[in-house]
């Protein structure tokens, strides 16, 4: 087990090596065994969320905005002065600490998923800067994995090869890929799907296997883009309560954007609420009410 | 005579191979009809179906010394053809991805081969003449180059071509560049590369038989040019006939192969 590369969460550098370090900095460690040493989280749901809170713990790293504002060129571009706000993002700050399960409401068109497209390094904010442990990243970063909002499955890959494909660039030995791959599916309940084509599955199946391709790479921070938008209640309560479980027990820290309300207070220790491309809202979930929620993005 | 076979579902090829076959009958019942039938135009102006039996008999395994020249015409064409496409094909793979990776050489190079490639094949043979001289050389030129390009404007095309949510998928799960190239982008762009090297290969074959004809270099081409000087119609026809038939084999090769990658890749409801 000492041979696999641990979670890769370089606080050192600001831009991402080709490689993944080995076990660098001692930080969190998705290794089954080390579970033990993990602090209690059995009793979430029903706690309160002061300083020092488990929820909280100051494991990984803060990923932290200030003044960000994205804007789609061709929107922004030729608009007066007093025109209607341009398409994007901002200017905003928000600040993602390490370990925290946050949720981004918002009606469809708010800037949730440019703000993870920011937070993942893939859309380079116009002005201020998004800093990781402090340092300033400018692209995308090993330590940050995004499961975009449309399914972005390889076809020409099986389903376990889309699982194991971030893996190969950890240069994980076959077994361990192996092994990883089996538990990331048996996460999502889709242990018996490894041979199938992604054409063969259905939107939900491939949500699922979206996601499990991600936990797959152990990521220290996970931007999850309407992950269960496509699954029925059921199946979503399923899967939540597996990411939860995921969450608590290898201290990920979860950006989680929903625009079901419901599922932004019950997942979530913290949710931001966007109209607009601007912040509404910024509280935590513990006692928060879907009224008032609805309310401040009416 | 190539339909699209392979890109039907397999539950009708056995239908269409049946239609194809009425059909052939047909067009060689006509055939019949018009020459031997009803004798419309003398024998060495239009011969008809027997005659061109006979050369094919003759010509691809015919023991006579003046025998076996079909046969010997299509293994040197072939040759040629193989080695030529297969070289075009490689460099315009390669040119074709650094297109799609650099934009200046696209904006330089690629914008050029779009108007070479409407520049039919045997406009480049006399170029090729003067300045390789009248021999193989020549002809090997104007294959490579007519599969050079299309295959380069194809992988070119292909890999721009790739959905941004693939490369960012790629990325995010910690592609390198070259990881990015090799693992995402080209498989993406894979279907559509395969469309290209189909492309190329009907390029290169008319190509091929076009410089053979005018450069007297031993294959199908010169075969065409020997029948054409000795009056043999029927040789023509057979050539042309062989020209089709290996031309059109290659193409269903290819073919079935890019209806199974379009099947894998979900492009196609299958059967
Ligand atoms: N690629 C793009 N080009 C131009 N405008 C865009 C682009 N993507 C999104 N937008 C616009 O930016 C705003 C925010 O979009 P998005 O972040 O996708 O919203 P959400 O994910 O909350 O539904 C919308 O007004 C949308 O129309
Ligand atoms: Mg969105």
């Amino acid at each position: 087990m000492t041979a696999q590369p641990k979670r890769y969460f370089d606080l050192a550098t600001a831009d991402p090596p080709t490689r993944p370090p080995q076990g660098k900095l001692g930080l969190v460690t998705a290794d089954p065994l080390e579970e033990a040493t993990s602090p209690d989280y059995s009793n979430y749901g029903e706690s309160s969320h002061e300083p020092g809170h488990p929820h909280t713990a100051p494991r990984g790293a803060t990923l932290e905005l200030s003044g960000v504002a994205y804007h789609y060129s061709g929107h922004s571009a030729g608009r007066g002065l007093g025109s209607k706000m341009a398409a994007g993002l901002g200017p905003l700050d928000l600040k993602v600490k390490a370990g925290e399960f946050l949720t981004v409401v918002g009606p469809s068109g708010s800037g949730k998923s440019t703000l993870l497209g920011v937070l993942a390094g893939f859309l380079r904010p116009q002005s201020g800067e998004v800093r990781l442990a402090g340092h300033p990243i400018k692209g995308p970063h090993p330590a940050l994995t995004l499961v975009q909002q449309e399914h972005a499955l390889f076809p020409w890959l099986t389903v376990a090869g889309n699982v194991a494909f971030g893996l190969r660039s950890q240069r994980l030995p076959r077994a361990a890929r192996d092994r990883r791959v089996a538990e990331a599916l048996a996460q999502v309940g889709l242990s018996d799907y490894g041979e199938r084509r992604v054409h063969e599955l259905s939107g939900g199946q491939r949500q699922r296997i979206s996601l499990a391709r991600a936990l797959a790479t152990r990521p220290g921070l996970l931007l999850l883009d309407e992950p269960f938008s496509a699954l029925d209640a059921r199946t979503r309560a399923e899967i939540s309560d597996e990411l939860l479980g995921i969450w608590k027990s290898q201290q990920v820290t979860v950006v989680f954007v929903t625009h079901n309300l419901q599922e932004a207070l019950s997942l979530g220790v913290r949710v931001v609420a966007l109209r607009g491309g601007e912040v509404v809202l910024d509280a935590p979930t513990q006692g928060l009410r879907v009224e008032k929620l609805r309310g401040v993005l009416d | 005579m190539t339909t699209a076979t392979s890109l039907t579902p397999r539950r009708t090829w056995s239908r269409t191979l049946l239609w194809q076959f009425l059909g052939l009958l047909l067009i060689v019942g006509v055939w019949w009809l018009v020459t031997d039938g009803l004798k419309i135009w003398p024998k060495y102006v239009f011969p008809g179906p027997k005659a061109v039996w006979t050369e094919f008999s003759y010509g691809l395994w015919g023991s006579g010394p003046q025998d076996g020249k079909l046969l010997s015409s299509v293994g040197n064409s072939l040759r040629r053809v193989a080695l030529g496409y297969l070289f075009g094909v490689g460099i315009g793979g390669l040119v074709g991805l650094f297109m799609s990776l650099w934009r200046p050489l696209r904006d330089t190079v690629g914008s050029y081969l779009q108007g070479l490639q409407s520049v039919p094949s045997i406009a480049f043979v006399p170029f090729a003449i003067l300045f390789l001289g009248l021999n193989e050389k020549a002809v090997m030129f104007v294959v490579v180059l007519e599969a050079f390009i299309p295959v380069a404007l194809a992988v070119s095309g292909a890999v721009l071509n790739v959905p941004p949510a693939w490369r960012t998928a790629g990325r995010t799960l910690g592609a390198s560049n070259a990881a990015l190239v090799m693992r995402v982008l080209l498989p993406a762009a894979l279907p559509n590369i395969v469309t290209g090297l189909r492309t190329a290969w009907s390029f290169a074959w008319r190509a091929l038989i076009g410089a053979e004809l005018l450069t007297s270099n031993p294959g199908l081409g010169r075969l065409l040019e020997v029948g054409r000087n000795t009056s043999n119609v029927a040789l023509v026809i057979a050539t042309i006939i062989i020209v089709g038939v290996v031309g059109g084999l290659f193409d269903l090769i290819i073919r079935a192969w890019e209806g199974h990658i379009r099947r894998d890749y979900g492009l196609e409801v299958a059967a």
